[in-house]
C-alpha cells in the first residue's frame, strides 16, 4: 500500500498524536491479555485470597477435561455451520440482487439492516420467535409434527444459535459478495454464454473462481465472528445450555471464569482462543497481500 | 459457413426507447461485413442482437436461414471477439481456448488438434500455458481471436476488437484479421467506429446513424457515391467539405444547378481541390490559408473562403505559408450534390 509520508517539524508531536491510541491499546488490550497469560499459570481460590503458581497445570487439565473437548467440538460444529449458512445465503442474495438494475439499491439497503442490530437484541429476537411457550415458530412447527424445545433439546438449541448468528452475519457477507460480483466484468459472462456454458456452469467455472478472493476473506472473517462475536447472541438465547450443548469456547471462558469463578482455567482458555485469533489473522494478512492472484 | 439475414429488426428498451428502427440487411456467406457509425448509433447493439446477448423486440434474425430470435447465444453457433477481450483471467491461454469446446463435449483429441492449429495460426503457441495477465495487449487480442477460431463457428462477430491497441499494433492486427478471414472464408460481422479500419477491412460496409442504415455498399462505392450527407461526411479522411450552393457566385450557381436539379448543398472531397488551374470550367476560389498540417506524403491545408472553412489535401509540401492568399480550383465533375432538407444525395449528371 502506498502511504504519504508526513514530516513533522516537531519531534515530540508524532509521539503525542500516537499516545491516545497507544494508551487505549495498552489499557484495554495488552494489559488484560498479559493478565490472562499470567493468571493462566496460576491457581486462585474463588475469593482471591490465595494465588499459587502452577506452571502448565491449567492447560494440561483442560485437555484432559471432557467438557472442554466437548466445547471444542461444539465450537467447530457451530463455526462451520454459521460460516457455511451465512455465506451461502448471502451469496444467493447477492446473485439475486446483482441481476436487478434499478431496485438493487433498495434491496441492498434492506438487507444490510440486520448488521446494525446488536448481538443480544438479535438473540432476544430469535429467542422470542422460537420460544417454546409463546413463540410463533414452535407453534407453526408443531403442525409439521416437530416438537420444538431448545430448552431441553440439544439439537434444537444448536439450530437456534446457528440461525440467530448466521442471520446477523448475512448482511456483512452480502455487501462483500455484491461488491465482488460487480467487479466481475459482464463481458466474461457473455463470452462464457457464447462459449456454450449455461447459467450454472457460468457461475461455477467463471464467476465463482473470480470471487474466490472475496470468498476466502469472508471465510476467515466468518470463522472469527462465529468463534468470538456470538457471545451476546448465545447469552441471550441458550446461555450455553441445555447440558453444555451450546457452550462454545468463548462462552465457556465466561461461564467458567465469571460464573464458576475458576479464573485460572478460564484464563488458560482465553489464551488458547487468543492463539486461534492470531493464527487466523496471520493467515488472512498473508493472503491479503497476494490476493490479486487468481 | 452461413448467411445472416436481418428482416425489419427492431430493438426497444423496456423504458420505451427504440434504438434500432426496423433494419433490413442480408449478409452473404463468407462475407466480411463492417458496421460503422458514430458511438450510440446502435451498431454494437445490433451485433449483440445477432450474438443473442440482447433480445430482439421486432423482426427476425436468421443465421444460416434458421431464425434465431429465441435461440440462446450458445446454440447460435457464432463466436464473438469482445472489445476488452473478455479472457477468463483465472484460466491459462490453453484453458481459454478449450473452454468453449469442452462445454460442447468435444472429444479430447479434437480439442488438442484444434487448439494447436489455432495457436499455430495466431503464433501464440509459446504462451499456451501462461495466464492472460502475463500477456501484452496484442497477445491477448490474439488469444481472444483464437478462442473464436477453435470453435469453427458459422460466423464471427467482432465488437471493436482493436480499439484497445496502440495505432501501430492496430494496423498489424487489421491486416491479420483480414488475412485470416480470407483464409477461413467464415461469414464475419465487424463493428467499429473507425472509418479507416472499416474501409480497409470491409468487403461491404454498412454505415449506421441513430439506429438506421444510411447506406450499404463496398468501401469504394460509399466513398465515390455517398447516398446521404451523413455518409459523405463520415467516410473519408479528412472529411468532405460542404458548401451551400447559395454561397457561390450566381453564374456558378446556375451552371451547377444544371448538373443536379434541386440540390442546395455541394460536397467537395479535400483531395479533389487543386491549386493549379486545371482547365477553363474549374471553379476558382480565392482563399486565405489559416493552418497547414503536414502529414508526411501530403499536407492538409485549412483555408477560409468567404465565411466558409475548407480543408484541402495537397500532395507533398506546396510551400504555402499561413496567412497568405491563394487561389484553389474545384473540378465541377468531382462535386457531390445533396438536398439539405432530406439529407439525400442528388445524383450528379456525370
Amino acid at each position: 500500500m502506498q502511504t504519504k509520508r508526513t514530516i513533522f517539524p516537531n519531534r515530540v508531536l508524532p509521539y503525542l498524536l500516537l499516545t491516545p491510541q497507544m494508551l487505549i491499546t495498552l489499557i484495554f488490550f495488552i494489559w488484560p491479555a498479559g493478565q490472562a497469560v499470567k493468571s493462566s499459570f496460576e491457581r486462585e481460590d474463588p475469593f482471591g485470597f490465595k494465588t499459587q503458581f502452577i506452571w502448565f497445570q491449567n492447560y494440561t487439565k483442560l485437555f484432559a477435561d471432557p467438557s472442554y473437548l466437548n466445547s471444542v467440538g461444539r465450537t467447530a460444529v457451530f463455526a462451520v455451520s454459521v460460516t457455511v449458512i451465512s455465506m451461502s445465503v448471502s451469496l444467493l442474495l447477492a446473485i439475486a440482487v446483482n441481476r436487478l438494475l434499478r431496485t438493487g439499491r433498495i434491496y441492498t439497503t434492506l438487507l444490510v439492516w440486520p448488521y446494525a442490530v446488536a448481538p443480544v437484541v438479535a438473540g432476544i429476537l430469535w429467542w422470542f420467535m422460537f420460544n417454546p411457550s409463546i413463540g410463533i415458530l414452535p407453534y407453526l412447527l408443531s403442525f409439521a409434527g416437530i416438537d420444538w424445545n431448545h430448552r431441553v433439546n440439544a439439537g434444537n438449541a444448536m439450530t437456534l444459535i446457528v440461525l440467530a448468528s448466521s442471520w446477523k452475519q448475512i448482511s456483512y457477507n452480502f455487501l462483500f459478495f455484491v461488491a465482488g460480483l460487480q467487479s466481475v466484468p459482464q463481458s466474461l459472462s457473455e463470452a462464457a454464454a457464447i462459449d456454450g456454458a449455461g447459467p450454472f456452469k457460468r457461475f461455477w467455472t467463471i464467476i465463482f473462481p473470480l470471487l474466490s478472493p472475496t470468498t476466502f476473506f469472508l471465510m476467515i472473517v466468518n470463522i472469527n465472528y462465529a468463534m468470538f462475536d456470538t457471545f451476546g447472541t448465545i447469552d441471550a438465547t441458550t446461555s450455553g445450555g441445555p447440558a453444555q450443548s451450546t457452550n462454545i469456547l468463548v462462552y465457556k471462558v465466561y461461564s467458567d471464569g465469571f460464573l464458576g469463578l475458576n479464573i485460572g482455567s478460564s484464563s488458560a482458555q482465553s489464551v488458547l482462543l487468543m492463539g486461534i485469533v492470531i493464527v487466523l489473522t496471520v493467515i488472512q494478512f498473508r493472503w491479503v497481500e497476494r490476493r490479486v492472484q487468481y | 459457413m452461413a448467411t445472416i439475414d436481418l428482416v425489419d429488426v427492431r430493438k426497444t428498451y423496456p423504458g420505451g426507447a427504440e434504438v434500432i428502427h426496423g433494419l433490413d440487411l442480408a449478409i452473404a456467406d463468407g462475407e466480411l461485413l463492417v458496421l460503422v457509425g458514430p458511438s450510440g448509433c446502435g451498431k454494437s447493439t445490433l451485433l449483440r442482437m445477432i450474438a443473442g446477448l440482447e433480445t430482439v423486440t421486432g423482426g427476425t434474425i436468421a443465421i444460416g436461414e434458421r431464425p434465431v430470435n429465441k435461440v440462446e447465444p450458445a446454440d447460435r453457433d457464432i463466436a464473438m471477439v469482445f472489445q476488452n477481450y473478455a479472457l477468463y483471467p483465472h484460466m491459462s491461454v490453453r484453458g481459454n481456448l478449450e473452454y468453449g469446446l469442452k462445454n460442447r463435449n468435444t472429444p479430447r483429441d479434437v480439442i488438442d488438434a484444434r487448439v494447436a492449429e489455432a495457436a499455430e495460426m495466431l503464433e501464440i503457441t509459446p504462451f499456451l500455458d501462461r495466464k492472460p495477465r502475463q500477456l501484452s495487449g496484442g497477445q491477448r487480442q490474439r488469444v481472444a481471436m483464437g478462442r473464436a477460431l477453435v470453435r469453427q463457428p458459422k460466423a464471427f462477430l467482432f465488437d471493436e476488437p482493436l480499439s484497445n491497441l496502440d495505432a501501430k499494433l492496430r494496423g498489424q492486427m487489421r491486416i491479420e484479421i483480414k488475412r485470416l478471414q480470407r483464409a477461413l472464408k467464415t461469414t464475419s460481422v465487424y463493428v467499429t467506429h473507425d472509418q479507416m479500419e472499416a474501409m480497409t477491412l470491409a468487403d461491404r460496409l454498412v454505415v449506421m446513424n441513430s439506429g438506421r442504415i444510411e447506406q450499404v455498399g463496398t468501401p469504394i462505392e460509399l466513398y465515390e457515391r455517398p447516398a446521404t450527407v451523413f455518409v459523405a461526411g463520415f467516410i473519408g479522411s479528412p472529411p468532405m467539405n460542404f458548401i451551400e450552393l447559395g454561397a457561390f457566385p450566381s453564374d456558378v450557381q446556375s451552371s451547377l444547378s444544371r448538373q443536379a436539379t434541386g440540390a442546395d448543398l455541394v460536397g467537395v472531397r479535400p483531395e479533389t481541390i487543386v491549386f493549379e488551374s486545371p482547365d477553363s470550367d474549374a471553379i476558382r476560389l480565392e482563399c486565405q490559408i489559416e493552418l497547414i498540417e503536414p502529414v508526411g506524403a501530403e499536407s492538409h491545408v485549412h483555408v477560409r473562403w468567404n465565411e466558409q472553412r475548407l480543408v484541402v489535401e495537397c500532395r507533398g509540401h506546396p510551400g504555402f505559408s499561413e496567412g497568405q492568399t491563394q487561389a484553389f480550383y474545384l473540378n465541377p465533375s468531382a462535386l457531390h450534390f445533396f438536398d439539405q432538407a432530406s439529407g439525400q444525395a442528388s445524383r450528379a449528371a456525370s
